[in-house]
């Protein structure tokens, strides 16, 4: 009985002790732990901007960086079990659906008081973060695709090097010259694989001049547009053959790392996010790399566009430091905290002076690039990502649509009928249960 | 003191004082995996049959929405019958030809070969390596253009299809590969047949019996308990495939690999869906639990226990 007692008591002592120490703060300095979804020289970029946050705080607030995969999974768990990350850098895919819930704390108040400028922003990064008269985040870095290609490639089958392909005609011509077919009739190498990276089937159908959805009415569009990309799309899996084409891109690397496609001069021409560039200097710096800020042009499509997507800060509920947090957030999207922050990871800031200022332009690693980008970036015409609580189904429908046509089940016009009807059955139920 | 002739109950249990203090170091010693139990498999086992009733976004409260989910389940989702089917399918296959390769290759395992524990550690090791290791390993196997398997089948005049990317060559894909990893059941096989008596073989020689005879006659008929357990524990395993799909696939092509723990996996971290995700959680509960009992059922005919 002694010894049992003894041993319940020390078990007892242990446990007051570890509860004690665990809720111990050294001093008052917090500990803003932030979550983000790069890897490698991507999230090596971020903690030099989090170095010169934490030196400025010293000794009040201290940013932790933690690289998480998958982290909109990871984020909505860690909500779902009250204990999440203090900032968050999601995808804003979500945004609409966290909010409506209640799982992020609204800016509004936070953003006023800072005088925070919606105007200093790129128009289309800040719409994200606008949802049903709220701001719900922060962009923490811009995305703008340019059209990528190898100089190399295109003299290599006797294309001018400094003529990129500007019409979807032009397209089509290049990319029957580049592409190289072996001797059994597999591809070792295509000029441009239309559904590979940017800008998507859904960005596709916004290229042709389609309609997306409509947030004022919640209505699923998908018109001509659409139809008419994922046509223009089939005629390549017809020529090339799909299965041909899936077989090439079986052995297509990860999109962060050397074995990416176009490093490996396997595919010539791809339409890409600034970070690509990070890589290319890394792993591929011989690449004789062109960038052009616009994809081929569409008859009867938008000119004179540009994509502008955005990667999210947000705080979610039942965050431990919503105020340090809110600091942390604030110094990311200051023009001191961006700069630092785009120059490493060779990415684009989302305030519209700084991005044109020469600080950025002669310090950015974008360079000697980077112009091309912000050109793209400025244009006044700006497609986003639509903003529909049903965002993920959206995104996993519309690929298997998609590829039904591609993979010649359906024709494009009854793949996007079907679609659309079976979006908008979901966004209605769906609404209805948030009434 | 039992009185009456009764059967022992817990009261006889806990008469004394010299057993009750037995029984509460019992409990005290067996509380930590009591606890861990209650809190890790028994709660969440009943908060999923709750929410399955509800609707849960998992961060908004639960809603009570009565059999709705079940409702769209049946009826309003072709998903659930596309990923049931998938998942039916692969089922269906890999369980009883993993049991016809494993058998087979335990077999081969048990005789008296130099080497034999080499072999039979080569054969292992596949069920150790973790699964996310082996779906990017067969992911690169079944490459169409470099993968080993094409390349192999050139060599022979074959030009093999693409393995990942075909919809109707995908299932199968997995299905070879989950044989491939049965090292495991091979293991149980191999313990099944050294309990096989040696005089029914020796009998056997003497009655002039071949090899195929004796493997027909006594080898089998007496492994028929480790193939029922191996056929239990590979159909509950096999209905619940969800890394080779997550990895390899992501469900594709043409949703030809959607599995049914995917779509589940979707509906609760993708699609906001919790209390739908339980709902089809415990509908495939119910499913292995049916399948299970027909196996428990049939064994009576052809599961041979003792001698």
């Amino acid at each position: 009985m002694s010894i049992l007692r003894k041993f319940l008591s020390v078990l007892v002592l242990c446990t007051i002790f570890s509860v004690l120490f665990s809720s111990f703060t050294f001093g008052e300095e917090v500990v803003v732990t932030y979550w983000e979804k790069w890897v490698g020289r991507d999230i090596d970029a971020v903690k030099v901007m989090v170095d010169a946050f934490n030196k400025r705080y010293t000794g009040k607030i201290r940013v932790e960086v933690l690289s998480t995969t998958n982290i909109n999974e990871k984020t909505l768990t860690a909500i779902a079990g009250g204990n999440p990350p203090d900032v968050a850098g999601i995808w804003p895919e979500d945004i609409p659906q966290f909010a409506i819930q209640g799982a992020v704390v609204p800016l509004d108040d936070f953003i006023k008081e800072a005088k925070i400028n919606k105007a200093d922003y790129y128009p289309g990064t800040w719409s994200y973060f606008e949802y049903r008269g709220h701001i719900w985040g922060l962009p923490s870095t811009n995305r703008t695709p340019a059209l990528y290609y190898n100089a190399d490639l295109f003299k290599e089958v006797g294309l001018n090097p400094d003529r990129p392909p500007k019409t979807l005609e032009e397209l089509d011509k290049y990319n029957d010259k580049l592409t190289k077919i072996g001797p059994k009739g597999e591809i070792i190498r295509m000029g441009y694989v239309p559904w590979y990276r940017y800008p998507g089937p859904w960005g596709l159908g916004r290229i042709f001049g389609g309609g997306d959805f409509d947030p004022e009415k919640n209505k699923w569009i998908l018109d001509e547009g659409y139809e008419k990309a994922f046509s223009w799309a089939l005629t390549y899996a017809k020529k090339f053959g799909y299965k041909n084409i899936l077989d090439f891109q079986a052995s297509f690397g990860a999109t962060a790392g050397a074995d990416e496609p176009f490093l490996m001069n396997r595919v010539a021409i791809e339409y890409d996010t600034p970070f690509r560039i990070g890589w290319i200097k890394l792993y591929k710096p011989k690449l004789n790399l062109r960038l052009y800020p616009f994809y081929p042009q569409v008859p009867g499509g938008p000119t004179n566009y540009c994509f502008q997507y955005a990667d999210a800060l947000i705080i979610p509920k039942n965050a431990k430091h919503p105020k340090e947090a809110w600091e942390f957030i604030k110094y990311y999207n200051s023009r001191e905290g961006q700069l630092l922050m785009n120059i490493g990871s060779s990415q684009l800031p989302v305030l519209k002076e700084l991005a044109n200022s020469s600080d950025f332009l002669k310090k950015s690693t974008l360079a000697p690039y980077t112009k091309v980008f912000v050109t793209g970036m400025n244009q006044k015409k700006v497609i986003t990502t639509p903003k529909s609580p049903n965002q993920r189904k959206f995104e996993t429908w519309i690929n298997d649509a998609f590829q039904e046509v591609l993979y010649e089940r359906k024709s494009p016009k009854d793949a996007l009928d079907e679609l659309r009807t079976k979006l908008q059955n979901d966004l209605d139920e769906l609404l209805a249960r948030f009434k | 003191m039992l009185k009456r002739n009764r059967k022992p109950g817990l009261k006889d249990l806990i008469s004394s004082s010299k057993e009750r203090r037995n029984l509460k170091l019992g409990l005290i010693f067996i509380s930590p995996w009591i606890i861990g139990f209650s809190m890790f498999i028994l709660y969440p086992i009943f908060a999923s049959l709750y929410y399955s009733f509800t609707d849960y976004t998992m961060i908004s409260a639960p809603k009570w929405i009565g059999l709705s989910n079940y409702t769209k389940l049946f009826f309003r989702d072709e998903y659930f019958r596309i990923s049931l089917y998938n998942t039916l399918y692969y089922t269906l296959f890999s369980v009883p030809l993993g049991i016809v390769f494993s058998v087979a290759i335990a077999l081969l395992l048990n005789t008296k070969v130099e080497g034999m524990p080499v072999y039979r550690t080569i054969y292992f090791l596949p069920s150790i390596t973790p699964v996310v290791a082996i779906s990017i390993l067969w992911m690169w196997l079944l490459n169409p253009q470099y993968g080993l398997v094409n390349s192999i089948l050139r060599l022979i005049g074959i030009e093999g299809p693409g393995w990942l990317t075909d919809p109707a060559w995908a299932k199968p894909s997995l299905i070879m590969m989950s044989i491939w990893g049965t090292g495991r059941a091979i293991v149980i096989y191999l313990a099944g047949l050294q309990d096989i008596p040696q005089e029914l073989y020796e009998a056997a020689e003497i009655d002039g019996a071949s090899s195929l005879e004796k493997v027909r006659r006594i080898t089998l008929p007496l492994l028929t308990p480790s193939i029922f357990f191996n056929s239990i524990i590979g159909m509950i395993g096999a209905f619940q495939t969800f890394t080779q799909a997550y990895i390899m696939t992501g469900g594709g092509p043409l949703n030809s690999t959607l599995f049914y723990g995917l779509y589940l996996y979707r509906n609760a971290f993708n699609y906001f869906s919790m209390g739908y995700a339980s709902a089809l959680a415990w509908i495939l509960f119910v499913i292995v639990f049916l399948c299970s009992l027909l196996v428990f059922k049939s064994s009576g005919r052809w599961v041979h226990y003792g001698q």
